[in-house]
């Protein structure tokens, strides 16, 4: 593993658990600089594996979590680590970000907590698909040294362009291509 | 010298939701279906995503899969709300022509009661199994689950679990005896 890619691993594993004694508002601190450190640690991802990259950035009245590029395809990233699941009103917000932005571009939204069941379903009937979902589980195999963040969003890619499916997990791609 | 026709092993597939479900597969598999059987286990992931799972079963047929087989927690012991899951997942496979290729398969309530079978009666009463089991084995590691399905005795288990007989059956047809025996 390069020097690299084994301290975005220990700044991931840094994130997993609060520092023990946290007062209460201490801990909600914590809780919200880990999202920052979380959109922070995906795109230093990227940029390691020589994607084209930008982290998060201010525009009127929107703030984007960053910006990279996988197989000429421009994404814009949303990273979340929330407790409760993330329902189809934050993902169709996300959505509208992309709007105004260059005709042909992705998003990539990250929820280390779940998504609530009817996200998926909610974001392909009768759309435009335009936004992949990734999990913890997806995050944790994207930094295997084995494995990579842009492997992990082109198979993501490949299943939505093919079925539609955007909440389609790298593990089972490679559960079926071993 | 006469030429020997190579028979082709069996191959199936299981997708099912997790780790747990694959530790599990993998152990039980060779078990009811002998060493020789290819397995191939997919952790589809959430509930939600297998109503997509319809392009990897027509990829698995055509490369010479047996079967496939769709393995799921019930999350409930209410056999309507079963039986609406299953038809719902029915009706995707049909869509493409797949149903007869594929065993649906709920776990009642969930796969860790299955495992609980074979240490008390009406595992599927129990209201959370995970918690149950955990106290059993002490760890819901992919070694310990493994162990425990190594142990399992397959007729207590299925004699206190509906669910878990139908889905042994449906497994035990394809085992190579009844297959010579139906060719």
């Amino acid at each position: 593993m390069g020097e690299g890619e084994e301290l975005l691993r220990k700044r991931w594993n840094d994130l997993q658990t609060p520092p023990a004694d946290l007062t209460r508002s201490a801990l909600a601190r914590w809780k919200r600089n880990r999202g920052y450190a979380l959109e922070e640690l995906l795109i230093d991802l990227a940029h390691l594996e020589g994607r084209d990259t930008k982290h998060g950035y201010h525009l009127e009245g929107e703030q984007v979590d960053g910006f990279f590029v996988v197989d000429h395809r421009h994404f814009l990233l949303e990273a979340r680590w929330h407790e409760l699941p993330i329902v189809a009103s934050k993902v169709f917000a996300f959505q509208g970000k992309l709007r105004g932005k260059l005709l042909g571009t992705l998003g990539l939204f990250v929820s280390i907590g779940q998504f609530a069941p009817k996200v998926r379903s909610a974001l392909v009937a009768g759309k435009t698909v335009d936004v992949l979902l990734a999990d913890r589980e997806d995050i944790e195999l994207a930094l295997n040294p084995t494995r990579s963040f842009q492997e992990m969003v082109r198979v993501k890619m490949r299943e939505a362009a093919q079925t539609g499916e955007v909440y389609y997990r790298y593990q089972r791609w490679l559960d079926a291509n071993p | 010298m006469a030429r020997r026709e190579s028979i082709a092993p069996l191959k199936l597939v299981f997708l099912v939701e997790g780790d747990t479900e694959k530790a599990f597969l993998e152990t039980l598999i060779p078990r009811v279906l002998g060493p020789k059987v290819v397995v191939r286990v997919i952790r589809v992931g959430p509930k939600v995503a297998f109503s997509s799972t319809y392009y990897e079963a027509a990829q698995f047929l055509h490369a010479g899969y047996a079967s496939i087989f769709v393995l799921l927690d019930a999350d409930t012991n209410i056999r309507s709300a079963i039986d609406l899951q299953k038809r719902q997942l029915v009706q995707v496979y049909r869509r493409y022509g797949l149903q007869d290729h594929v065993q649906i398969h709920f776990a009642v309530p969930m796969l860790e009661a299955w495992l609980l079978a074979g240490h008390r009666a009406h595992p599927e009463r129990s209201t959370d199994p995970k918690r149950d089991l955990a106290r059993l084995i002490g760890s819901d590691s992919d070694d310990a689950i493994q162990k425990l399905t190594a142990e399992l005795s397959l007729d207590v288990a299925r004699s206190r679990s509906r669910s878990f007989d139908a889905f042994l059956r449906d497994l035990e047809a394809f085992a190579p005896s009844k297959a010579r025996r139906a060719s």
